[in-house]
């Protein structure tokens, strides 16, 4: 009875995603491609062959020893929810492994197997080390060094940071056993050294664990939620003039503190100035704090600025449009950009709203 | 009992991630190629043209960017679109009009090259209007096929 009571509801939705998932998978021949694949959906992070760049380095004989297929397959499918590493959920099982099996060549490594055996241990003793031993490292609430799968911008110096430990993709992929091997062995290459040659005893790794394990049960994910959004754009009416509603933006955007880089028909340099729609205006607009703030972030932000105001006129209506900055956490997965895109979200619709009101 | 109480909240984790839209790797297409900074640029707009589109801007967005690792001038995002698929949106759907012209955003990491774009597939969840998926589908197309022109150029 209580099997059925905790398992059977999630069980049986897993099963019939994976079944969902795997519908149109069956595809017979020699196999994924592995290095392709590698190539397509993760060496823009990862680097060519797992040297490392804005993601992890992966090509790490210490790292491939400490990790089971499993951790890294489910890493794949479920990524680092909020740091920047995606969910590829569209890949198929076949060629996660084929992803798998091709890392797993390019550093010599013993091919670990940890069993799910849950370890036991006193999680509220394993807080108290935690605070000693980890948290200066990997945060208070094991929520990670800045860096790494958080900024799309970390540092190049630094080769690894410390993961985010609370994060749910990392709790669902990482066995309670491979997190221990880490604790009791450390990792060569990284500061992350043995707790053993620190003077803690299994016990204590044990404690360790199950403090680690408890994160799902308390965390507060509501913080750090990615929040989609329902519109992909702010759109105002305006009540005055194409040039009234021009001049009305550029004084509503200095008043916010931000400089206007330029202005221009939304068609210039794609046709003849003479073609241009004298309609369809874009002005451009930044500054300098807030933008280095943003690019510090995640770089990738660079899609969305400078910022931008487009007006259209039509039929004597006025429309001022701007993206909605709400959108850049989901879009690219870094929670760390959720006050980035509040901040932003609210600039821009005061903006908007004293230029066109 | 508190094992299975665990595992249960493994499994429902689980089943969080993969049931959470906001995280798809597809609403971003991001590859690297193995050319460096300045030789990807020119690569890139040579690629975008070979696919009929016009580039319009390669706009410096690297101001301060030292301050996050990089060097100044390694990051450029590119403008490209084609007039009429501009005023064919402008007339149907004019909500679409602040994510164009088109935009990839190139920036050098050491002695390769990182490109960025949004798939403009992922616009599809706002404007249901399948006259507006066709052209959606097509500039993805185009648009993977231009990063990996310029993905496959430094193999």
């Amino acid at each position: 009875m209580s099997f059925n009571r905790y398992l059977f509801i999630p069980l049986l939705a897993i099963v019939l995603l994976a079944v969902v998932a795997c519908a149109g998978s069956t595809k017979k021949g020699d196999g994924p491609d592995g290095e392709r694949l590698f190539a397509l959906n993760c060496s823009a992070c990862h680097g060519d062959r797992g040297k490392g760049g804005v993601g992890v380095p992966l090509a790490l004989h210490d790292f491939l020893e400490s990790v089971d297929d499993d951790y890294l397959k489910l890493t794949i499918r479920t990524g680092r929810y909020g740091r920047v590493m995606p969910a590829f959920w569209q890949l198929k099982d076949d060629e996660i492994q084929a992803i798998v099996d091709t890392i797993r060549t390019w550093a010599w490594a013993s091919k670990p197997k940890f069993s799910n055996v849950p370890v036991e241990g006193n999680a509220r003793r394993g807080g108290e080390l935690f605070a000693k031993f980890c948290a200066e490292c990997h945060g208070s609430d094991g929520e990670g060094g800045a860096g790494t799968g958080l900024s799309f911008s970390r540092p190049r110096d630094l080769p690894i940071l410390a993961p985010a430990l609370n994060n749910p993709g990392f709790l669902a992929a990482a066995s309670d056993q491979m997190i221990k091997r880490t604790l009791m062995r450390g990792r060569n290459s990284t500061p992350m050294t043995s707790f053993l040659d620190k003077g803690l005893t299994e016990k204590d790794i044990d404690d360790l664990v199950a403090y680690i394990r408890s994160y799902p049960l308390r965390r507060d994910v509501e913080a750090t939620r990615l929040q989609p959004v329902s519109e992909a754009v702010i759109i105002r009416e305006s009540a005055h003039s194409l040039e009234q509603t021009l001049q009305r933006l550029r004084h509503a955007i200095g008043g916010r503190g931000y400089s206007v880089v330029r202005e221009q028909y939304l068609e210039q340099g794609l046709t003849q100035p003479d073609d241009e729609q004298h309609g369809l205006r874009v002005i451009y607009f930044t500054s300098l704090k807030s933008l280095s703030d943003a690019m510090d972030r995640d770089s990738r932000i660079g899609l969305f600025l400078p910022n931008r105001i487009t007006v259209r006129e039509h039929d004597s209506k006025i429309m001022v449009m701007m993206p909605n900055p709400k959108q850049l956490p989901a879009l690219f997965n870094n929670t760390a950009l959720n006050e980035t895109g509040e901040r932003m979200y609210q600039d821009y619709v005061a903006i908007l709203d004293e230029a066109a009101l | 009992m508190k094992r299975l109480r665990i595992i249960s909240g493994c499994l429902l984790i689980l089943l969080y991630l993969l049931c959470s839209a906001s995280v798809l790797a597809s609403d971003l297409l991001m590859v690297r190629s193995l050319l460096a900074y300045p030789d990807a640029q020119p690569r890139l707009e040579e690629a975008i043209r070979e696919q009929g589109y016009q580039v319009s801007e390669a706009e410096r967005v690297d101001i301060d960017l030292v301050v996050s690792g990089f060097s100044p001038g390694n990051y450029r995002a590119i403008s490209y679109g084609k007039p009429e698929e501009i005023n064919k949106v402008a007339e149907q759907h004019p909500e679409l009009l602040p994510f164009l012209p088109l935009q990839i955003v190139l920036f050098g990491e050491r002695d390769t090259s990182l490109l960025v774009a949004i798939s403009p597939l992922y616009f599809k969840k706002f404007f249901h209007d399948p006259e507006l998926d066709i052209l959606l589908n097509r500039w993805n197309q185009d648009l993977q096929t231009i990063m990996e022109t310029v993905r496959d150029a430094g193999r």
